[in-house]
This record gives C-alpha cells, sequence and structure tokens, in this order.
C-alpha cells in the first residue's frame, strides 16, 4: 500500500489498431496534489486521462486506486468513477435537464441520496462556481464559460476523491477562460485532488503542485512546476516551452 | 346546391355511424402509434446495447438483435392490409373458426407495423446522440441503463417527435385498411353508407374532410408539444429586474446545514 | 412569378381534363359505326361490337364478357367501381346479373338495362354460372339439409321473392315478405352464416332495419342491419332447421376462407357455384338463376 497516493498509473500502454497513442506511462497521484499534464496536441494527454476513468480501456498496464487495480474484472466501476469526476472539453451537460438537474441525477441514481439531500449539496455546489442564478437554465441557453462551471459543480456534486480536466478551457473564449480557470485554482487551494490536462501554461505553473510533459504519447519529463518551467532536462522539453512561452 | 345538399343528409343520417368511424380509427391509430413507439424504444434499446463481456449474454443479446432485425424487414416489407389478411385469416384457420376480436386485433396489426418503423427511427435517435452524453454520464458512475433512461431517451424522444408524428398521421390515414377484415373504422362505414345512397363522390367527400381533420389536429397538436418542450432560446436570469416574478428564494439556513 | 406559374399550371389541369373528356365522346362515337347506332338499341349481344363493357374482375362475368366479339373490354376489381365507371363514362355499359341490374335501374333513373336472355340472346351460360348456391365446408353433413330445405321453395316464391327484394333495396314499401317460416321454439344450436352484405338486391347493409332485416353479428357492428334476397333465404333455412341465425359481413375475397377455417358454417351470398369454387367447398342446389344483362345509361 501507498502512503496518502490514491492513484498510481504503472506501465500504461494503449493502442489504436496499430497506432501506439501511450506507451509506458508511469506516474502517482497523492491525496491533495494538483497535477497539470502539458504537451503538444495528439501527445496522447487527453487519451491518458481517459484511461484513468477508464472512457479507454487500457491495452495493457496497471492503474491502481487506493492500491486496487481497477482493470480487475471484479473491480466496482460505477463507484470508483463516481469517486473520480471528469471535466470535459466539451462539457458533456445532459441538454434534456437544467444546470441543477445536472447536479443532482448523479447523485440520486448512483450514489442514492434523497432528492431533498442532493439538491442542498448541488446548491452548495452551483453556488460556489457562481451558477446560482441559473440552476434552471438548460444548457443550450448558458454560455460556454456557465456550462463548464455547471459541469465542474456537476463533478463535485458526487463529491469525488480525485477531480480529472480534460482540456477544460479549450472550447472556449477567451474572456470565458478567466471564470473557468478562477473556479479551478480555487479547488486546487481547498486542497482537492486534481489532473488536469491544459494548455494554459500559467495555470499549470502557479497552481499544480506536480507537471507532467508527454511527447508522442510517453512521459517525457514530471517533476515540480520550478524544475519543469524554469529548469527542464529535456531539449523537448525546453523546445515545446520556449514555442509555448513566446507566445 | 345538390351537392351541399346531398352532404347535408348524409351527415344527418349517418352521423352516428361517421363519429364512431372517427373514434375507432382514432382509438386504433393512437393506441397503434403509442404501443408502437413503445416497441420502437425497446428495440432500439437493446440494439444500440453494447455487447456484455459475458459470452452467454454476448450470444443471447446476438440472437436477439438477429430477431429484431427480421421482424423489422418483414413488417416494413409487407403491405400492413396483407399483414391483416395473414393474421386474422391465420388465427381463424389455425384454431379451427374461432376469430380475433377485431379492435384488439386492429390495434395489434398497426401497432406491430408502426413497431417496425419506430424501431429505425429510435435506433437512429439514439445514434444521433452526442457521444459526449454518454461519456458524461459515464463519468459521474451512471450505468448504461441509467444513462439511457434519465439522459438519451428524454433528448431522443424530443428528437424523433417529428418523425413519430409523421407516424400517427399515417396510422390515421392506413388504418383504412383494416375494412378488409371488418375493422368499423371509418372507412368500413364509408363504403356501408356508399352502397345504400349509391352517392359515391358525396360520401367520400365527407369522409375525406373527416380524415383531413382528424391528421390536421394532430399534427397542430404535437407541434404544439414540440415547441413546449423546446422553451425559450435564452434565459432570464432570476431576480432580474425585468422579470421580478421569476425570484426564487432559498432558505439559506437550510442550505448551510 | 408564383402567381404566373400557379396560372400556367392551372390552365394546363384545365386543359388536359378537357382533352380527356374529349378524347372519349370522339371514341364512343366513331366505335358506334361498327356497331348499332345506339347502345340502347342492342337486341342482342351481338349488337354490342365496338363499345366499351365492363365486368368484375374475377367473376364469371368476366368469362361472359368475352363472349362479346369486337368489344373494348375492361375489368373493375369492385363492383361499385362499375356504377362509377360507367357514369363517368369511362365505359357503354356493364355486365350484371339482372336483379341486380333492376336494382340499380330502380334506384337511378339515369339508368337502364338491356334485358338479354341466357342462351338465347345473350350470353351463354350454365347453372354453375348464374345459378347461386349455398357454400359449405367439404364434406360438411349440414349440406344435405341445406338442400332438403331448398327444394322445398317454389319457383314462383323465389321469383317473387326476388322482385320484393329489388324494390326494398330501393326503399320501397313490399308488406310482408313472401318467403315465410316461423322462428322455431327452441333451437337447438346457431347457423353462422358470411355475405358480403354489399351486393344489392342479395345482401346489403343498412342503419335501420327494413322489413325482414337479420342484425349483423360480430364486434363492433352494433346498429348494423343486413337485408336482401340471400339473407332471406338464410333465414329461412335456419328456421327450418331449428337453428339460430347469425350473420357475419365478410369481404368477398375472404368468404370461401372463412367457410373453410369454420368462422362460418355457410356462405349464402349470391355466389355461383363454378368449377373453381366447387373444388375449394361444397355447394348446395341453386336457390335462384338469374339472366346476364348489360347496365348503360338511358
Amino acid at each position: 500500500m501507498s502512503d496518502g497516493k490514491i492513484i498510481e498509473v504503472s506501465h500504461l500502454r494503449k493502442h489504436f489498431g496499430d497506432h501506439e497513442v501511450l506507451n509506458d506511462i508511469s506516474f502517482s497521484v497523492s491525496k491533495g496534489e494538483t497535477i497539470s499534464v502539458i504537451g503538444a496536441s495528439g501527445s496522447g494527454k487527453s487519451t491518458m486521462l481517459r484511461c484513468i476513468n477508464l472512457l479507454e480501456e487500457p491495452t495493457d498496464g496497471e492503474i491502481l486506486f487506493h492500491g486496487k487495480n481497477i482493470l480487475d474484472k471484479d473491480f466496482k466501476l460505477s463507484e470508483y468513477r463516481a469517486k473520480v469526476g471528469m471535466v470535459f472539453q466539451s462539457f458533456n451537460l445532459f441538454n434534456n435537464m437544467t444546470a441543477l438537474e445536472n447536479c443532482i441525477t448523479g447523485q440520486v441514481s448512483v450514489l442514492k441520496k434523497h432528492r431533498k439531500e442532493a439538491e442542498k449539496t448541488a446548491m452548495q455546489y452551483l453556488e460556489k462556481v457562481g451558477m446560482l442564478p441559473y440552476i434552471n437554465a438548460k444548457p443550450r441557453q448558458l454560455s460556454g464559460g456557465q456550462k463548464q462551471r455547471v459541469a465542474i459543480a456537476r463533478a463535485l456534486a458526487m463529491e469525488p476523491e480525485v477531480l480529472l480536466f480534460d482540456e477544460p478551457t479549450s472550447a472556449l473564449d477567451p474572456q470565458m477562460v478567466g471564470e473557468v480557470l478562477t473556479v479551478m485554482r480555487s479547488l486546487a487551494n481547498e486542497g482537492l485532488t486534481m489532473i488536469v490536462v491544459t494548455h494554459e501554461m500559467a495555470f499549470a505553473r502557479d497552481v499544480s503542485d506536480k507537471v507532467i510533459y508527454m511527447s508522442d504519447g510517453v512521459i517525457c519529463e514530471q517533476g515540480s512546476p520550478q524544475e519543469i518551467f524554469e529548469n527542464p532536462q529535456q531539449e523537448q522539453t525546453k523546445d515545446f516551452l520556449s514555442r509555448f512561452l513566446q507566445k | 346546391m345538390g351537392f351541399l345538399q346531398d352532404v347535408i343528409t348524409i351527415v344527418k343520417t349517418y352521423y352516428p355511424q361517421l363519429l364512431k368511424g372517427v373514434g375507432n380509427t382514432l382509438l386504433l391509430a393512437l393506441t397503434g402509434t403509442v404501443i408502437g413507439l413503445a416497441i420502437g424504444l425497446l428495440t432500439g434499446i437493446i440494439r444500440t446495447t453494447p455487447f456484455s463481456k459475458n459470452a452467454f449474454f454476448r450470444t443471447l443479446h446476438k440472437i436477439i438483435n438477429a430477431v429484431i432485425a427480421v421482424y423489422i424487414e418483414v413488417f416494413r416489407g409487407t403491405p400492413m392490409m396483407v399483414q391483416a389478411m395473414v393474421i386474422y385469416w391465420g388465427y381463424a384457420f389455425a384454431t379451427g373458426g374461432k376469430t380475433l376480436a377485431l379492435i384488439p386485433s386492429g390495434i395489434l396489426i398497426v401497432s406491430i407495423n408502426t413497431g417496425a418503423y419506430m424501431a429505425e427511427i429510435v435506433r437512429g435517435g439514439i445514434i444521433s446522440i452526442d457521444k459526449g452524453q454518454f461519456e458524461g454520464a459515464m463519468s459521474i458512475g451512471m450505468n448504461h441503463t441509467q444513462t439511457m433512461f434519465k439522459v438519451i431517451i428524454p433528448q431522443v424522444m424530443r428528437n424523433i417527435l417529428p418523425s413519430v408524428s409523421n407516424e400517427f398521421v399515417i396510422n390515421i390515414k392506413d388504418t383504412s385498411v383494416l375494412n378488409v377484415i371488418g375493422v368499423t373504422e371509418l372507412y368500413y362505414f364509408s363504403i356501408i353508407i356508399q352502397t345504400q345512397n349509391y352517392k359515391t363522390f358525396q360520401t367520400y367527400s365527407i369522409i375525406c374532410v373527416l380524415y383531413f381533420i382528424m391528421t390536421f389536429t394532430v399534427t397542430r397538436i404535437l407541434r404544439f408539444a414540440e415547441k413546449k418542450l423546446d422553451g425559450k432560446d435564452n434565459y432570464t436570469v432570476f431576480g432580474s429586474q425585468s422579470c421580478p416574478e421569476a425570484e426564487i428564494h432559498i432558505d439559506r439556513k437550510e442550505a448551510a446545514e | 412569378m408564383k402567381k404566373l406559374v400557379s396560372i400556367v399550371l392551372a390552365a394546363l389541369l384545365i386543359f388536359s381534363f378537357a382533352a380527356c373528356s374529349n378524347n372519349g365522346t370522339t371514341d364512343t362515337e366513331s366505335q358506334n359505326q361498327s356497331g348499332v347506332a345506339k347502345i340502347a338499341d342492342a337486341k342482342s349481344i351481338a349488337d354490342l361490337q365496338g363499345m366499351k363493357i365492363a365486368a368484375q374482375q374475377g367473376t364469371f362475368h368476366e368469362q361472359a364478357l368475352s363472349q362479346i366479339k369486337d368489344v373494348q373490354k375492361s375489368t373493375y376489381p369492385k363492383f361499385a367501381d362499375l356504377l362509377v365507371a360507367l357514369k363517368s363514362g369511362a365505359i357503354d355499359g356493364y355486365i350484371s346479373e339482372e336483379p341486380t341490374a333492376l336494382a340499380e335501374t330502380l334506384n337511378d333513373s339515369t339508368l337502364t338495362y338491356l334485358p338479354f336472355e341466357n342462351n338465347t340472346t345473350g350470353f351463354t351460360a350454365g347453372k354453375e354460372d348464374v345459378g347461386i348456391a349455398i357454400a359449405v365446408k367439404k364434406g360438411s353433413d349440414i349440406k344435405d339439409k341445406i338442400d332438403s330445405v331448398l327444394s322445398e321453395i317454389p319457383e314462383e316464391t323465389k321469383k317473387a321473392l326476388m322482385e320484393q327484394m329489388v324494390k326494398l333495396a330501393n326503399g320501397q314499401d313490399i308488406g310482408e315478405i313472401v318467403l315465410k317460416s316461423d322462428a322455431p321454439e327452441t333451437t337447438t344450436g346457431t347457423l353462422k352464416v358470411g355475405m358480403e352484405c354489399a351486393y344489392k338486391p342479395f345482401n346489403w347493409s343498412e342503419t335501420s332495419a327494413s322489413v325482414g332485416a337479420v342484425p349483423i353479428s360480430g364486434e363492433g357492428k352494433e346498429g348494423l342491419y343486413t337485408n336482401g334476397y340471400d339473407v332471406q333465404i338464410a333465414q329461412y333455412v335456419a328456421n327450418k332447421l331449428g337453428l339460430k341465425l347469425e350473420i357475419y359481413s365478410i369481404k368477398w375475397e375472404s368468404l370461401i376462407p372463412s367457410v373453410n377455417s369454420g368462422t362460418v358454417d355457410a356462405v349464402v351470398a349470391g355466389m355461383s357455384p363454378t368449377a373453381e369454387r366447387a373444388k375449394e367447398v361444397d355447394f348446395s342446389q341453386t336457390y335462384y338463376e338469374s339472366n346476364l344483362v348489360v347496365i348503360i345509361k338511358k
């Protein structure tokens, strides 16, 4: 068993047919840590994140959650997913439900909470992301930033141990990126365990405890933000960062 | 104005039959469409469910899928009138002269026929739902059944409503073929009236208008339902000055508990 | 622009209608020169040359149609269609049994018929063609019982009954029905009879009962009655056999299946005992024989 480690990924591999997307990925996440995963598009960051939530099935390797392999046949996937939340690039809010319903339905159907209780929790998190005035709005009545904040509230309402963010700001207009990042920053400060796949270098540098740089399906380099951003060891990391920071 | 007078006379003389015909036609079309939709939803859900990892369930699922495929092809590929004859007289021969009750067998025939079309409509509706909706549901731990009933099906229902309304209209008109087995729908009575009074044109003109009133009313009602389901395009923030009555009151104490 | 298009379309429509109707008349006129001047003057079927004559599909009438030389033949699936076709001018006349012709001409004063007599001026036809008989399931023992009842009815009564039914079909008062029988005190069972209930004057449907009418049995048929020559014969047979009569309205094409499957015990539907049908069902002796005539416009 690991000391405070919630998720341990070891030797993870993923193929799509002949195409190798992930190769020998190993890292671990401790309680309260915020990990940023950076890298060029197509480097396998999102696939890795989706493997952790088993939206993609890994070809090989191990993913341990509190020391138990989630790839085991008798592993209770539904419970696991309720404990590991996910926020998507394209929000994926339920289009047929209001903001409030979006945050309630999982609690009621998966966590078997009473509706009243679920509603209270939902309201609490919607308030946290500043979406209280919009609880009765349908997704199509909301802007991108507002949708993403509701999506974060939906994930939080399940009171997960870990929250995965899959490029949460990539589909947003620049003026909406800020409102979402503010929410994420406050979550990190409160000690929520998060894995964030992002192109927001400032966020990765300022907020995370650990930064992972991926390239061509492998982890090129990982370390503290200072190590990665101020003193990168690998040529590829230097290249990537110099290109990004120039912008 | 001989035509108008004829029409008035026919309506006055035969209004009980005409009303009964309209009633039965609506009964057949409505129940047939609703049951057909239920069949469509069931088969649609079964066919879009991913195969189980368990070999037994996977095989069973494949067999059921094959049965559904045959059902759809057969009932979509043959005329309803012919199905009515086969089922009604097939039953009579098989049971040595017993006959099926007419209205229930009419409903049965319309339902399984509509179901075959609905199966494809629903399947199309499910496939067209964004994959993100499934992933969103999976990411909070909902299983396939929960995802289907809470998230996917409500959206599918909205999306297929125009097609369902189309099927309903088709059913109102196509139940007329059930006169071959003697179901007393509107067209059945039109034949009786016409053979009594020999006023073919006048009688069928009335029948024509009655069918149109039924179909037009149904399309209007369902269009209205579509609009209701969609709601507004924009959202009024609660407590906004333009819409003060929309304000909500959250019990802070209760929320904080 | 839209207006212009719609005017042009409307004009085209009217023009095409006019063209169609013109074709109709010129054809008739030119064809009439080869036969008699007017169809109403025809004394025998030989005089019908060149006319447009129609018959109901799948009946003996269709075969009879081919006995007329040099005639423009057409067939229609339903008997009622023939009347519509005649009225619309699509045909000059159509073949019918005399009772039907009587009924239709009584009902519609613009119609008359050519009273051909079978095997002399008219069509060559045997009993199995123009006679009508009751159909029962093959090997059924009810056939002999029906035959013995039918043989009791004198020919004159049949003729008189037919005349009454033609009048009744036309809504005329007929007083008492000539074919009398008393309902049995106690019935020993039911006689289920199938007929179209849509073939005047043999059997028709009505929404209020005329003299001697029988309610139609079956689901949803409340308030519907049937009457006609077949109904009276069926009632007579049932009474004589001590059975309760139930009449079911069944489409023509389903009549033989209905007796074969046992849904009904007998078909009394103005049906001729043709050789083809006799392969499927047993027929009683004929209970009416009618001349084949041609219904035309006056």
